[in-house]
Order: C-alpha cells, then sequence, then structure tokens
C-alpha cells in the first residue's frame, strides 16, 4: 500500500531520504499545537496562598506549559554564592519543582482540568503577586473522545494523521492544524553542554551539610527569551527533563532533605542551567564525581511577548 | 581534582573477614547474635609523611546484608602501622589508632547503594607515624557496636571501583565548592537568501513579510514529532514503563496526577510537587527515558508513605535529544 501524506524537510534536505526525526514536519505524527497562550497572575492572601483560573473551554484537560516571570538570584540553604548578581525580567519553567534561583518555585501548583488551566500559590510568600505566562495546547493530558470536538465550518490546512480523515479528526488529533501555532524550535541555536561536580560527603569534622553547585550559560543571541526545553543525563543514564530534583534516600526516616537539584531560567540574553548537590553527614548522604549531559532545544517563541 | 585522591582496592588480600578467616570479604555487624568484625586496605596511598587532611573518607559498598529500617553500630578503628601489610591471614592482632569512631547507619535503602564511613582522625594519626611514607598501605578495622541480630553489611573483592569499597582523601577544599562558569555562545542563525519553503502566518500576519516570530508554521525549523502518546495507568509503588524503541532518546512530556486526593480530576505537567491528600502531603512526580522506553513514577515526600498510584498522558517524540 502507498505510503500517503505530507513531508516538509528543512532547508538544504532531501525530504525523500532524510530521516523522519530530522525533518522539519510529517504527517505520520502528530505536533504540539498551540491553542492559546498569555499571562497571569496570583496574589496571596496572609498565608501565602493564592490562585487563578485561565479559561480554555476546551472539554477536556489539554497539556500546557506555565513559565513564572520574576527576577533570578541566586539562592542556597548553606549561603553559598555562584553569582552575587540578578537578573529582572527572567523566565523560569516548570513551577511546581525546586529552582535555586527564585523562592518559591516548589511552591507553586500548575494544573488543568477540562474547563481551567489553574496556577496556584501554595505557602508561599504572604501577600505577594506572582506573574506567569502559559501555554494551553489543544493536545490531550488525558483520555478523551468526545465527538462534539469535531472542527466545524472551519478553513485553514488540516493535516491528519495517518489513516484518519482530515475532515473528521478532532483538532487534537490532528497533525497540524493552521487554526493553531506550531510549537518549533530552533536546530541551530540548540544545543549540549556538560557540567562535572566533584565528590563530596558530610563530615563530623569539617562541615556536616557540604554544598556544591556549578552553572551553564548559553548566550543565546535571540535579544528575547525564549521558550526551551531541556533534558539531561547523569553518565551513561536515562534522560530526565530538567528540573530535576531529589531527595535524600532516607526520607522517609524524616530526613525531608533536598541533595540534588538541575534547574535553569532564562531572559533575553541568556539560558542558564545550574547544577547542585548537597551531602548531610546525618543522613549519610555522600556523593561521586558527576558530570551530568544537557540538551536543550530552543523554540521560536519569546516569552516576553506573551 | 587535584586536591581529592581516590584509592581502591587492588586484591582480595586488601579485605578480611574475621569470624570465618576469609579474604576478599569484609563484613561487619551481627550474625545471628555474633559480632563480626572486617577489615579494608589501601596501597599507594600517596599523602606525604606529616599531612594532615581535610577529610578522609570510605564509600563504602552495600553489597550484601541487611536491608531495612534498623541501624547497623560500628566501630572503625586505624590500623597504627607504618605500612600495613596485606591481609592473607588474620590482622586482628595489628595496633589499632588512639583515634576511633563508633557511628550508626540506617540500613536502608536497598543493596547497591553505598554510605560514607569518615576515617579523617584515624587517617591522620596513621599519617602522623615518624615511619609513614607517601605510598604506603592504609588499613581499617570495624567492629560491631551492638546492632541488632543479623543487622550487617558486607562488600566483596570485584576489582571494579563502581562496586568496590573505596577510601577517598581530601587534602585542601573548601567544603562548599563552586566551579567556575561554563559558558557557550549559540551560533547565529544563517542568512536567508533564498525564499522558499512553506510559510503560514499568524492571523493578521502577511506570510511574506512576517517574521518567523510573527508564523504559525514554517518549514525552516522542525516541529516536535510525537510518534508515541496515549495514556499510562501507574500503579502504587511501581514505574510505569512505555515501550518505544526508538534506539535512541526522543523529548518527551508526561502529564497525569494522582488518582485519589484533592487534585484528582487535575492533570500536572510532569515534573512536578503533586499534593495528593487532604493534609497537603506531596508527591514529586517525574519521568525518565533510555533508548528503548519511557519511565514514569513518582516519589512520596511523606514519611513512611508509598508512591501513589497515577493516570498520566504521555508523548514520546521522534526528536533525538542526543543523550
Amino acid at each position: 500500500m502507498g505510503n500517503y501524506g505530507i513531508k516538509i524537510g528543512l532547508p538544504g534536505q532531501d525530504v525523500r531520504t532524510a530521516e523522519d526525526k530530522d525533518i522539519a514536519f510529517s504527517s505520520k505524527y502528530n505536533t504540539l499545537k498551540i491553542f492559546k497562550s498569555g499571562t497571569a497572575s496570583v496574589t496571596t492572601n496572609g498565608s501565602g496562598n493564592g490562585s487563578v483560573d485561565v479559561g480554555h473551554g476546551l472539554g477536556f484537560s489539554p497539556g500546557f506549559f506555565v513559565w513564572r516571570k520574576g527576577t533570578a538570584s541566586w539562592q542556597s540553604e548553606n549561603a553559598g554564592d555562584i553569582d552575587s548578581s540578578s537578573y529582572a525580567n527572567a523566565y523560569f519553567p516548570n513551577p511546581g519543582c525546586p529552582n535555586n534561583w527564585i523562592a518559591y518555585h516548589e511552591r507553586s501548583l500548575c494544573y488543568s482540568d477540562n474547563q481551567n488551566l489553574t496556577i496556584e500559590m501554595d505557602q508561599a510568600g504572604a501577600s505577594t503577586t506572582y506573574n506567569f505566562g502559559y501555554y494551553i495546547f489543544a493536545d490531550l493530558a488525558e483520555a478523551y473522545n468526545n465527538e462534539s470536538q469535531k472542527g466545524t465550518n472551519d478553513y485553514g490546512i488540516r493535516i491528519a494523521t495517518p489513516g484518519k480523515n482530515a475532515l473528521e479528526q478532532k483538532d487534537f488529533q490532528l497533525g497540524f492544524s493552521s487554526r493553531f501555532r506550531a510549537l518549533q524550535y530552533n536546530l541551530v541555536k540548540s544545543g549540549t553542554t556538560t557540567l562535572t561536580l566533584p565528590a563530596i560527603y558530610g563530615s563530623q569534622v569539617t562541615d556536616p551539610s557540604p554544598e556544591e553547585a556549578c552553572y551553564a550559560e548559553i548566550t543565546h543571541g535571540l535579544g528575547y527569551p525564549p521558550f526551551f526545553l531541556a533534558y539531561f543525563k547523569s553518565g551513561s543514564g536515562s534522560a530526565y527533563e530538567i528540573p530535576y530534583a531529589e531527595k535524600s534516600p532516607l526520607i522517609d526516616l524524616g530526613y525531608d532533605y533536598t541533595i540534588k537539584v538541575i534547574d535553569s531560567w532564562c531572559d533575553s540574553t541568556r539560558i542558564r542551567f545550574s547544577f547542585l548537590r548537597r551531602a548531610y553527614f546525618d543522613s549519610d548522604d555522600s556523593w561521586s564525581e558527576e558530570t551530568i549531559t544537557i540538551k536543550y532545544l530552543i523554540f521560536n517563541e519569546d516569552l516576553s511577548q506573551l | 581534582m587535584a586536591n581529592e585522591k581516590d584509592f581502591t582496592l587492588s586484591g582480595d588480600t586488601d579485605m578480611y573477614w574475621r569470624e570465618p578467616g576469609l579474604s576478599g570479604w569484609c563484613d561487619f555487624g551481627d550474625i545471628s547474635d555474633s559480632a563480626q568484625t572486617g577489615f579494608l586496605r589501601y596501597t599507594g596511598v600517596d599523602i606525604a609523611q606529616g599531612t594532615s587532611v581535610l577529610n578522609a573518607n570510605i564509600s563504602f559498598y552495600k553489597e550484601g546484608g541487611f536491608v531495612g529500617n534498623d541501624s547497623l553500630k560500628y566501630t572503625v578503628y586505624g590500623i597504627d602501622e607504618d605500612n600495613t601489610a596485606e591481609f592473607s591471614g588474620d590482622p586482628s592482632g595489628r595496633p589499632l589508632t588512639t583515634a576511633s569512631d563508633s557511628r550508626q547507619t540506617t540500613m536502608t535503602p536497598s543493596l547497591g547503594t553505598r554510605f560514607g564511613i569518615e576515617v579523617t582522625s584515624e587517617a591522620n594519626e596513621i599519617f602522623a607515624r615518624a615511619g609513614w611514607a607517601s605510598g604506603n598501605a592504609i588499613g581499617f578495622r570495624f567492629d560491631d557496636n551492638g546492632s541488632n541480630t543479623n543487622v550487617r553489611v558486607f562488600d566483596t573483592f570485584d576489582g571494579d571501583p563502581s562496586t568496590d569499597s573505596y577510601l577517598t582523601i581530601l587534602t585542601v577544599a573548601r567544603p562548599d565548592f563552586y566551579p567556575s562558569a561554563t559558558s557557550v555562545t549559540s551560533p547565529a542563525d544563517p542568512a536567508k537568501t533564498h525564499s522558499y519553503g512553506i510559510r503560514i502566518a499568524k492571523q493578521g500576519y502577511n506570510a511574506i513579510t512576517a517574521t518567523d516570530l510573527q508564523l504559525a508554521f514554517t518549514s525552516g525549523k522542525p516541529v516536535l514529532k510525537a510518534k508515541f502518546y496515549g495514556i499510562k495507568n501507574v500503579p502504587t509503588s511501581s514505574i510505569a514503563e512505555v515501550p518505544h524503541s526508538l534506539g535512541y532518546k526522543g523529548a518527551f512530556l508526561v502529564f497525569g496526577s494522582v488518582v485519589s486526593g484533592i487534585y484528582e480530576t487535575k492533570k500536572f505537567k510532569f515534573p512536578a510537587n503533586v499534593i495528593y491528600l487532604p493534609d497537603k502531603d506531596e508527591a514529586f512526580c517525574y519521568s525518565y527515558t533510555d533508548d528503548d522506553k519511557l519511565y514514569i513514577g513518582n516519589s512520596s515526600f511523606i514519611q513512611g508513605g508509598s508512591q501513589p498510584e497515577m493516570n498520566t498522558y504521555y508523548y514520546v517524540f521522534i526528536d533525538d535529544i542526543e543523550l
């Protein structure tokens, strides 16, 4: 049976011979389709709690991405300092994870349901306004198959996935729809970097809770803060998305220590990745020398224009 | 690092288990209410005589022994000799340092992990000996100190530093360490010399004159191409696997939440802290990939808590993250 559909190569590629993973687009695959984007703010009460809802009305929980906007400055439990400067108008991905450059990042909760994207601050700073940017995709974050979601009286370009009818598929099923902005990354600007930290362990004699940290800075040259995705692996291991955080292995015995954090932020000049580890003597933490390799994808999205 | 040195075991006679009289095995703790004593030896220790090192630490590899919420209680001594000989026989009669440390370590998590045994005071006493010379061998003894029945740990000689106990000595270092930053400049986008390809403008913009940021799609840049996507249940206390068989690590995204609790109808983007009980206990939800599978799991942050069940939705893209 013939292979039907559309394949779009990048400049300089022969789309007939290039591998699917290297081309710009193929109708064989689904893409992330930006349904809605914008900004939202949360003002907390005297207990540091507050939330905001962004309506989407899709009828299902959609995928999303949230960025927090703020000032980046290095923060550390041990009063360490790898950079004494502050960077205004910085953007921090994935609220809800620890980030060593801005307070209360792990005190955020961002979630979608069938009507809203909600951004919540829980036990954060009291009576404080927190600013966010968001992307809501026309793509699922849950099982869903509602017939009423078919597009009708529509125009533009609709590209179905293999074996499907472009006139019948719902928006979240389409490989592409010109109704939505495609999330595309800049292959030239994307890249890889590494960070290395030496062995560390807590000592009753010298320091029961030592810390080590370093960062890598990518000067992107775009003149605006870009949407980016990043992953890392340690040695030859599996790849995790950044941000990443790890607690002491003895957490179930009450040792609630954050002992490893890999985080990131960006502004109009740079993307910065930092790598921090701690070792606590009383919970037997120790670390060998470790090198992490980071892969970052820089997308065609200006966060300051949300 | 120049101020940090690792020393590994070089053979069976660098380890000894006293009770059965066995080389190649270091075992200490309790077996059936009988105290067990172990020994480790490191050769070629290039620390000058009279040096007072900042820190000496044995990273003990938990190859076997007890696993659970109980403490291994032990006392560590140095073998107070200039150049302690190999452990071809029982070294119990060798003199011990005045310095010793009685400690305990909880025997969890599971085997195949490590715990640290600080031996700074013991090592410095040996380095201070008039007869010590750089390149000599240093030994340590581990006595049980009241561990409960059958709480013990052991390591055997493998000849592989990743699964052997090793000694690390810091001579000069700040406990808090911040290496210099790494700096990378992204390449500049190539100049656009030809106007071909596909450009789809956002509403209100002219596709011919729009900048890249004003386009809904351009054939000049790749989209993330999702080959595998769908729902995945993650049972309690498990890590779910989604086979993708790409043969490399593709980009991925995961959304989902725990199946019960105040946010059970809400979907979070992973990684994320998810509060899932009325008293706001937390689980940290994460995912990772290797060349064949996407893995989805979570860690409970409550004391004694289990990893809660989750409903998730994943995307595995064929775009290679080259890791």
